[in-house]
Parts: structure tokens; C-alpha cells; sequence
């Protein structure tokens, strides 16, 4: 494959493009939610955080609760801006901040996706199929800008950043961004761990496993679809009372505890032994990455009397040469 | 889960079509995942047992690995055709050619594009209208991934009659789902010539129900210091006791608390079997049309049901609101399905309540089912709301 054909420098800017330019746009002219004065329903507290005159104070907002004072770094950052700037506080201001950091936060995903599909040396089909996907939708076109005050996007774009840290074996990163998503979307966190911490194959799984795998993959999809259609036609055909209570209804009961015994079961079985495996490899291959250890190392008497010296592994500077993007699976 | 695979309709809504790319692809958006290894194959499985959530915002986490892993599995085969296929259906299913801050209907949850989005909030009709359009969907994806060496066999169809099939969905049916919508939701509400007020809502509830109280019927002011939701039967006479008790509390404390009063359907009642249930659903029928047609006349009609209270039936009720209101324009409402919008609310709060107790008035904090006496409710807001009766 040529190189003329894989995503560059050049696909990156003509997406940074289009998300600016549709995003100012979007912020110029586009409706923006009527509920709260833009704030929106579950923006109320984000905006009057953001609004408050000493951010630290607000905590003790009564009503505030302990889901949303783990979602307060975006309010955190508009607040900053607009203290730093010494602008008035006002709503439109807030909305306007959560605007404008939601298409920074778009951007930035864009930069990672880009990242991401250099290291995978893909094509630039690929990388535009990739970028169609994740950014023209109601969830990255609309809502960062109609409802903008919430943690969505900002959610996207750690998720991004974690994502592309996983394939890059790259500690930092990931600890960056597990960190940040604790103010901002906690269960990135849960994502953040299956992903790091279960290696990528270096050698490709046995056969069997494969097939193992892909049979408990199709088992539970094919279980927990079934059900929600079950569950949901169940709904429709009872009448329109049980509409109104049909998350009362004995099927909606057993959906939650079969799915999850589903899912634990099948994870007993075969990928907990499987994973548990890879997993205990990811953890030499990370403790060995850990920079603190090594200038433990180096700074301990002991180190340098020590027959085994050891080796500081340097992640390549970015940014990467193209030669250099092809890391192996 | 009120409809057979609302979370993939909303799912699609939400994030675009790459969800039914993944369907469609579905065995090799697995070995893709696999390839990636344990952790990659995880996460995909417990996005995939999550998927069972309507409401997408809840996976955002997962969407752009869901993402990475079609791209990467899509990425040695995909042609510039299809990226464009698949670029129309995303520009379609994104919505930016749609006002969102379109009105309701009264009665109705407010700002329909918008919630039309969310499957928990997924109003009925648009449930129907984005399954339609998902399927379309899925033929147009079906037509630009297919084999193409079925294609060169002659089993399928060329690259000229996709692109023409194309068009014609483009062109022809989508927009016709855009109208119907958009526009006619925008003519139906200018039908209805109602003002957009929607200042305030309340959460009530376990569920956290969105109550407006500028589309219910009101017994105060919406911009009053408190405002309870009072959930009545037309049949039952601890309502109207009820009620005249709400109506003392307002000439007590004056604007200080107000009460937003839904009529709850016979149906909804634990003691229903006891009384006419066609009876009592046709009371709070009568009462919703009443209050559709003209708001200041509702008071009256229901001070007038508290007054006769066990005798009162339902002709009375009728000749009662013949002479508040038109005859013609009360059949008229009673024909449409708006006074049922405002019963469906009030059966939704009821069963989120999860109480045999009626009358209910609800706050955010807290209810007060059944029938207390009169002084226990004004000392109850006397101490917990800290009101104070006009007189002092």
C-alpha cells in the first residue's frame, strides 16, 4: 500500500475544518434549548455551578448530588474562562463557554482519531469512514451546541483519548485522562481498565479460542436482544396502561438480573481464565513503562551495584514519522 | 422498554446509522474485535449487553471504541462510493435540516425533536416514524455493502441500479418522513394556536416525571413559591374532599402554594372495580376537555363536583359543562385525543408512585397520599414549607 493512500497530515486539517466551521456556525445560528435558559434539564446545575461566584463554595448548593459533583470539570474550565477573563458571569456567557469547549472537545477527538488511525496505518477511506461516523450524527452535530451544558462531549473525547492510550501503550495518557474522567464521566474509568489492562495480541489467538470467544459474544447478544424485543413488544401488546408501569412488569424485573447473570456466567467460563492470562503479561509490560520506578531505580544506591541495569524504554517523540506508525497488533 | 427494540431505534437516532453497519457486518465487527484482543473483546461485549439501554448518552463511553473497531474491520474494503452512501444517511439521521424547538401538543412532553432522540422519552409516533426511516436505512447500507462477487455473477444489483435506488430513497421517501416530522408537527401546532410557556417544570416522583405546569391545569399560578401536583378521581369523594380542602389552603396562604391537578384515569385506581369505571374515565375526560377548551372555566367545574360530592354522576357533569362552555366544541375535544395526553401524564406519576392511595399530592420531596384532615395539611405546610396564612 502506498503511502499516497494512508490518512496524513493533510485529512486531519480538512476535518478540523469542517468541525470548526460547522461548529461556528452551529454556535452563530442553530437553536439552542429553551428549558432553564439554555441550561437544559440536567445542565441546571453544571450552568449554576459554572455561574457561581466561588466555584469551591457551590458544593454546598443544597440538592447537589454526588453523580453531578463528579461531572464539574467542564463547568470548572468555563468557570476558569470566564474569572480569567473577568467577563460577567452571565447565562448566555455559560452557554456560550460550554459551546465553544464542546467544539474544542470535538477537536481534539478528531486529533485522536487521527492519531489513532495513523498508528493503525489505515487507509483514507478508513479514516474518513471513521471520522463520518463518530462526528456526523445528532450526539457530536447537535447537541454540543443545542444543549450544550453537560459532559458529553467532553465524555467522547476522554473516551477518544483513552482509547487511542490503550493501542499506544502509552501509561500517561491513560492516567491523564482516567483522572480527568473522574470529574467528568467516572464509568470511562471501567473502560479505561478492560482496555489497558487486557493486553493487545502481539500473535493471533488460537483457532478455538477464537471461536469460543465469537459463540459467547453471539449468546449474549443474541439473550439480551431477544429480550428487549420480547420486553418491548410485550409493552405494545398489553395496552396503554402497561405503557405507563411496564418497568414494573415481570419481564422488565427478570431483564437486569439475567442480563447481568448472562454476562457473568459467560465471563466465568471462558474470558475471565483467557483475559486473567493476557492480563497478568500487560502488567510486567506496564510496570516496566512506569517512569517513577525507573528514576527510583536510577536514584537507589542499590541500582547501580545491581549486575541488572535497567532500561528506560523511550516512547518516540511525537510527532510520529509515518515509517514509524506501524505498531504491531 | 415500551416498544419491541426502542434502544436500537434510539440508539440509530442517537449515534447514526455505524450501529446498523455493525448489525449488518455483524461477524466480522467480531472477529475485528477479537483480532484486537481480550480487552477490546470485553468492551465489546459489555457495550453490546448495555446496548439494552434506550438511552444512548448512557454509552458514550463505548461509542467511539464501537467506532474504531467498524473503521478498522471496514477499512480494506471500503470504496468511495459507499463512504458516500454511508456520509448521506449520516446527514440524514444527524438532523441538522430539522428545527428541534418545535412545541408540543397540550398535555403532551414539550419539545418533541428533542426528546424524539432519547429512547426513555421517545414519543410513540416518532418511535414509528424512525423505525420506518431505520429501515430504509437498512436496505440503502444492504444495497452499498453487498458482495461484490454476487454482483458480477449478475445475482445482484449493478453499481448504476444501486445509485438510482439510491436517489429514489434520498429524493423521494426521506423526505416525505421529513415532512411528516417536522412541517405537519409544526401545522398541527399552529392548529392548536397555544403559547409556548415553559418556564417551569417540576420532577416528580420516583421517576422523576416532567410535570409543566404551563400545559396542566392549574389551581394558582405557575410562578407561586410551591407548587404540588394533586393526582384525583372524578369518582372518588376523598377527592373532592380534597379539593375543597386545596381550595381553603389557596384563600389561607394566597400564592404562597399552588397546585398543578391531573384527573387520574378510573383505570388507574386500585378501588376501581368498585365504582363505574367507564364512568369515572369519562369524568376526568369531561374535566380535561373542559379545561382544554377554556382554563378558567375548570375551577368552577370542579368546585361544583366537590360541592355535590357523592351525588354526583356523569350527566350531571355533562349538562354541568354544557352550560360552562359550547356543547359542540366539548365533542369536539372529547373526539381528539388531547384530553387522553393529559391522563396518560397523570397515570404515569400515579404508577411511578407505586401507592393504592388516592387523592395524592405530590412534591419533590415527598407525597401525602390519601385523605388527612384540614388541619393536619395546613400545619404541615405551616412547618415544613415555613408559609404563613395571609391574615398573619
Amino acid at each position: 500500500m502506498s503511502h499516497s493512500h494512508l490518512a496524513s497530515t493533510r485529512d486531519l486539517c480538512l476535518l478540523v475544518t469542517c468541525i470548526s466551521v460547522w461548529g461556528i456556525c452551529a454556535i452563530m445560528f442553530r437553536d439552542v434549548i429553551p428549558v432553564n435558559n439554555g441550561f437544559g434539564y440536567d445542565g441546571l446545575i453544571y450552568g449554576k455551578h459554572a455561574q457561581a461566584d466561588d466555584f469551591f463554595a457551590f458544593f454546598d448548593y443544597p440538592g447537589l448530588s454526588s453523580q453531578r459533583t463528579n461531572r464539574v470539570l467542564p463547568g470548572f474550565i468555563v468557570y476558569g474562562a470566564l474569572t480569567f477573563t473577568d467577563l460577567e458571569k452571565t447565562t448566555a456567557r455559560v452557554v456560550l463557554g460550554f459551546q465553544i469547549l464542546n467544539l474544542v472537545s470535538l477537536l481534539v477527538t478528531a486529533f485522536f482519531l487521527w492519531r489513532l488511525c495513523c498508528l493503525w496505518r489505515m487507509r483514507r477511506m478508513g479514516f474518513w469512514f471513521a471520522a463520518v461516523a463518530i462526528f456526523v450524527n445528532f450526539m457530536n452535530l447537535n447537541m454540543p451546541y443545542y444543549d450544550p451544558v453537560l459532559t458529553d462531549t467532553a465524555s467522547i473525547m476522554l473516551s477518544m483519548i483513552v482509547i487511542y492510550a490503550a493501542f499506544r501503550r502509552s501509561l500517561l495518557l491513560a492516567l491523564t485522562a482516567i483522572v480527568l474522567a473522574q470529574f467528568t464521566w467516572p464509568p470511562l474509568s471501567f473502560l479505561a481498565v478492560v482496555l489497558f489492562f487486557c493486553k493487545p495480541q502481539t500473535n493471533p489467538l488460537r483457532a478455538t479460542t477464537a471461536v469460543r470467544l465469537r459463540k459467547i459474544v453471539n449468546i449474549c447478544l443474541i439473550t439480551v436482544w431477544t429480550m428487549g424485543l420480547v420486553a418491548g413488544a410485550y409493552s405494545v401488546i398489553s395496552g396503554p396502561d402497561l405503557l405507563a408501569v411496564s418497568d414494573t412488569t415481570p419481564i422488565q424485573k427478570a431483564l437486569w438480573p439475567v442480563t447481568i447473570g448472562t454476562l457473568v456466567a459467560f465471563s466465568v467460563c471462558a474470558i475471565v481464565p483467557l483475559s486473567s492470562y493476557w492480563m497478568s503479561l500487560s502488567w510486567i509490560n506496564v510496570m516496566r513503562r512506569v517512569d517513577i520506578i525507573a528514576i527510583i531505580s536510577w536514584s537507589s544506591p542499590a541500582a547501580d551495584r545491581s549486575p541488572i541495569r535497567w532500561r528506560r524504554i523511550r516512547v518516540p517523540p511525537f510527532p510520529l514519522p509515518l515509517a514509524h506508525n506501524s505498531m504491531p497488533l | 422498554m415500551t416498544a419491541p427494540l426502542i434502544f436500537l431505534v434510539a440508539h440509530v437516532t442517537y449515534i447514526g446509522p455505524v450501529v446498523l453497519l455493525v448489525i449488518l457486518r455483524y461477524r466480522r465487527f467480531v472477529k475485528t474485535a477479537i483480532e484486537l484482543g481480550p480487552g477490546v473483546s470485553l468492551a465489546a461485549l459489555i457495550m453490546a449487553a448495555l446496548a439494552i439501554v434506550p438511552e444512548t448518552r448512557t454509552l458514550l463511553s463505548f461509542v467511539p471504541l464501537l467506532v474504531v473497531i467498524t473503521a478498522r474491520n471496514i477499512d480494506s474494503t471500503i470504496t468511495r462510493n459507499q463512504l458516500l452512501s454511508v456520509m448521506a444517511c449520516c446527514l440524514w439521521w444527524s438532523k441538522i435540516w430539522l428545527p428541534i424547538n418545535l412545541d408540543a401538543l397540550p398535555g403532551d412532553r414539550p419539545l418533541p425533536m428533542f426528546f424524539m432522540h432519547s429512547g426513555p422519552w421517545m414519543p410513540v409516533q416518532m418511535y414509528y416514524w424512525q423505525a420506518l426511516a431505520m429501515i430504509v436505512t437498512i436496505v440503502v447500507l444492504l444495497l452499498t455493502f453487498r458482495n461484490k462477487r454476487q454482483v458480477q455473477a449478475g445475482e445482484m444489483l449493478s453499481n448504476s441500479q444501486v445509485w438510482s435506488a439510491l436517489m429514489i430513497v434520498l429524493l423521494g421517501i426521506l423526505p416525505v418522513t421529513a415532512y411528516c416530522l417536522g412541517i405537519s408537527h409544526r401545522v398541527e401546532i399552529e392548529r392548536h394556536n397555544r403559547e409556548p410557556r415553559l418556564e417551569r417544570v417540576l420532577f416528580v416522583g420516583p421517576d422523576a416525571v416532567p410535570v409543566y405546569p404551563a400545559t396542566c391545569p392549574l389551581l394558582g399560578a405557575m410562578d407561586d413559591s410551591f407548587l404540588f401536583v394533586f393526582l384525583y378521581d372524578h369518582a372518588d369523594p376523598s377527592s373532592a374532599k380534597m379539593w375543597s380542602y386545596l381550595r381553603q389552603t389557596r384563600e389561607r396562604y394566597g400564592n404562597q402554594i399552588g397546585f398543578v391537578c391531573l384527573p387520574v384515569s378510573s383505570r388507574a385506581h386500585p378501588n376501581a372495580r368498585r365504582i363505574d369505571k367507564q364512568e369515572s374515565r369519562q369524568f376526568a375526560r369531561l374535566a380535561a376537555a373542559v379545561w382544554c377548551i377554556d382554563r378558567t372555566k375548570y375551577q368552577q367545574f370542579n368546585d361544583r363536583w366537590a360541592d355535590a360530592g357523592r351525588d354526583w354522576r356523569y350527566h350531571d357533569a355533562w349538562s354541568f359543562a354544557k352550560q360552562l362552555t359550547e356543547p359542540e366544541a366539548i365533542r369536539q375535544v372529547l373526539d381528539s385525543r388531547r384530553p387522553d395526553s393529559l391522563l396518560a401524564l397523570a397515570d404515569r406519576i400515579y404508577f411511578s408512585m407505586n401507592s393504592p392511595f388516592l387523592p395524592m399530592l405530590i412534591a419533590r420531596g415527598g407525597a401525602i397520599e390519601g385523605l388527612p384532615s384540614r388541619d393536619f395539611l395546613f400545619q404541615l405546610f405551616e412547618t415544613r414549607l415555613k408559609v404563613k396564612s395571609i391574615g398573619s
